[in-house]
């Protein structure tokens, strides 16, 4: 019975002196728990902030980003819409040309008579080959346009469709 | 002899207690906040013309195709605009994270 009370009172004893003895590094221990808390709780103030700061970043490219995309459909309506206009604009245009290079060839017709009666090395002769000329290549620009103006309803060759692979398959 | 036992083990309970360690709890990253709605955009595919095709017709392909190039590109645009914004934001992370444990050791 002695025996088991002096177990006791060393066990105590070594509690209350462990207890002691231990304080100094429980000390330490609760001391960096408390920084890692600080630092835990500063950490996690920091990550909120970055975190807001990058939502705050995010909204604006998506606002920057959404911008640029109404913008670039509105461009691609009104490129169509004009490209539209012009097709629709060009038979009126090929009309006008077709008109302007018969009142040429008719203007041409009377400049070759007018060049066979005159004489041959005359100064009046020379003039009409001059002005002859300048209509013969204001002819051949007209002309070029309407072929421009009209190649826009031909069908493309079968060949380019198929090797640039531009049909539906 | 109970209340002996009773106090080695008590005693014993606390020699094991020493051996609790205290760990600090790094944070996750979070995620790069890009809206899905913009994730799920997708770059047209360029288009064919149907057999009997006229070059008015290629034209007006050109202008499509031209235009959702631009938007493609625009898209890219943003979507590296946004990684490279959360990129700086990890970095940061990273980097207050490096600072911590330097001072935690």
């Amino acid at each position: 019975m002695l025996r088991n009370l002096f177990l006791v009172v060393a066990l105590v004893a070594g509690a209350i002196i462990g207890y002691f003895v231990g304080s100094f590094s429980g000390g330490e221990a609760k001391q960096a728990l408390k920084m890692e808390q600080r630092l835990s709780a500063e950490a996690k103030v920091q990550n909120e902030l970055a975190q807001k700061s990058l939502q705050e970043k995010m909204a604006a490219l998506v606002t920057e980003h959404t911008g640029k995309l109404d913008a670039l459909s509105r461009e691609k309506t009104e490129a169509l819409a004009q490209f539209e206009t012009e097709r629709k604009a060009r038979t009126a245009a090929i009309q006008q040309a077709n008109t302007a290079k018969v009142t040429l060839d008719k203007r041409l017709g009377e400049l070759d008579k007018a060049r066979r009666a005159a004489d041959p090395g005359s100064a009046d002769r020379k003039n009409i080959e001059a002005e002859m000329g300048r209509l013969a290549s204001e002819n051949a620009a007209l002309q070029k346009r309407v072929s421009g103006l009209e190649c826009g309803r031909v069908p493309l060759p079968k060949e380019t469709l198929d090797k640039f692979s531009l049909k539906v398959s | 002899m109970r209340i002996v036992q009773l106090a080695r083990l008590v005693a014993l309970t606390s020699v094991l207690s020493a051996c609790q360690t205290t760990a600090f709890k790094v944070m996750e990253a979070d995620p790069c906040p890009v809206p899905a709605q913009q994730l799920a955009l997708q770059c047209s595919l360029a288009q064919s013309l149907q057999e009997g095709a006229t070059y008015d017709d290629l034209v007006a392909l050109a202008v499509e195709d031209a235009a959702n190039l631009r938007r493609c590109s625009e898209q890219a645009r943003f979507l590296r605009s946004a990684i490279e914004a959360c990129n700086v934001s990890i970095e940061k992370h990273n980097a207050k994270i490096r600072e911590i444990n330097a001072r935690v050791n």
